[in-house]
């Protein structure tokens, strides 16, 4: 191992042996649970209050079920990219995390789109009732997370680019994003099922 | 990678690797295929009256919920590992979550009862 792979390979263990990064991870998902767990409340609690304006009937199914197989497909590449980078196959893993970060950027055209019909032709806007201005507060924040997950996405594969990631050298760049970006889907599998399907 | 092993040593946290290296494209592409077998099962629970009209409106909403469910639980315990990992990891996650899960549950019982 060079002396580079060997710095790269630094530990950082905490008082219970685990490494604090992922420890600090895991907590900030946790946190953001409750987060989504508030926005996905106030949206269930809000569904019906139009106020005579549109409402759940404006959700297109069609649409959100494409994008949400495509995000669910970026959750399997993002576990593939992390298994070839550990095997050495630096090209694989520079593929399929391109490939999550470019499904990323489909989802999140999905949702433009998404947006700019309820806001131009079915009139739905954050101030038209507050069914509205749950809907885009939670599925804006969620796209909002996805955004911020692609950038983290394309630091990485810049990072990978600039030789990081080689065999013998720690993976935690990788992984801490992974552990994100599932999240972000696990996210998802939620607002899909309480908000576009129930 | 899991920490159970890292926080045992970098042997066995070698071993780990190799085995995770033989058997984890498998996996994760069962894994990703049934994940995607039970959105498309989700989707045509609701959107096929004939599917529809088979359950009552509790039973759609539970075999959603269950099914939805299901599907985290596949992301979180293969996905991010955390079925193999630290069981610390575990507790982090999931007694967050599991709050999260009671004040959803308590709130929104309560304001469908009340009408609010």
């Amino acid at each position: 191992m060079t002396a580079e792979a060997h710095a790269h390979h630094e530990e950082h263990h905490s008082s219970t042996g685990l490494d604090n990064r992922k420890l600090g991870m895991w907590a900030f998902l946790g946190s953001e649970t409750m987060f989504f767990g508030s926005l996905i409340l106030v949206m269930l609690i809000n569904k019906h209050n139009t106020l005579g304006g549109p409402g759940q009937e404006v959700l297109d199914l069609v649409l959100t079920s494409f994008t949400t197989f495509v995000l669910l497909t970026s959750s399997l590449a993002m576990v593939l990219s992390l298994a070839a980078f550990r095997n050495g196959s630096l090209l694989w893993g520079r593929i399929w995390l391109g490939m999550v970060m470019l499904m990323g950027l489909i989802f999140l055209g999905g949702q433009v789109y998404e947006f700019t019909e309820f806001v131009t032709h079915k009139h739905l806007t954050p101030s038209t009732n507050l069914f509205g201005a749950s809907f885009y507060t939670l599925v804006g924040f969620h796209g909002a997370h996805v955004g911020i997950g692609v950038l983290w996405l394309g630091t990485v594969l810049a990072y990978s680019w600039r030789g990081r990631f080689q065999p013998g050298m720690d993976m935690w760049g990788i992984e801490l994003v992974g552990l994100y970006w599932h999240f972000v889907d696990l996210v998802w599998v939620a607002i899909f099922t309480l908000i576009y399907l129930i | 990678m899991s920490d159970t092993h890292a926080a045992h040593g970098g042997h066995g946290d070698d071993m780990a690797h190799d085995a995770e290296h033989r058997h984890g494209y498998t996996k994760y592409l069962v894994v990703g295929v049934i994940l995607t077998v039970i959105t498309i099962v989700e989707i045509m629970i609701p959107s096929i009256p004939a599917i529809a009209d088979a359950f009552t409106r509790p039973g759609v909403v539970g075999s959603l919920l269950v099914l939805s469910f299901a599907k985290g639980a596949g992301v979180v315990a293969y996905y991010m590992h955390l079925r193999d990992d630290n069981r610390l990891f575990t507790a982090l996650f999931m007694f967050p979550f599991s709050i999260a899960s009671m004040i959803v549950l308590i709130l929104f019982l309560f304001f469908s009862l009340t009408g609010g």
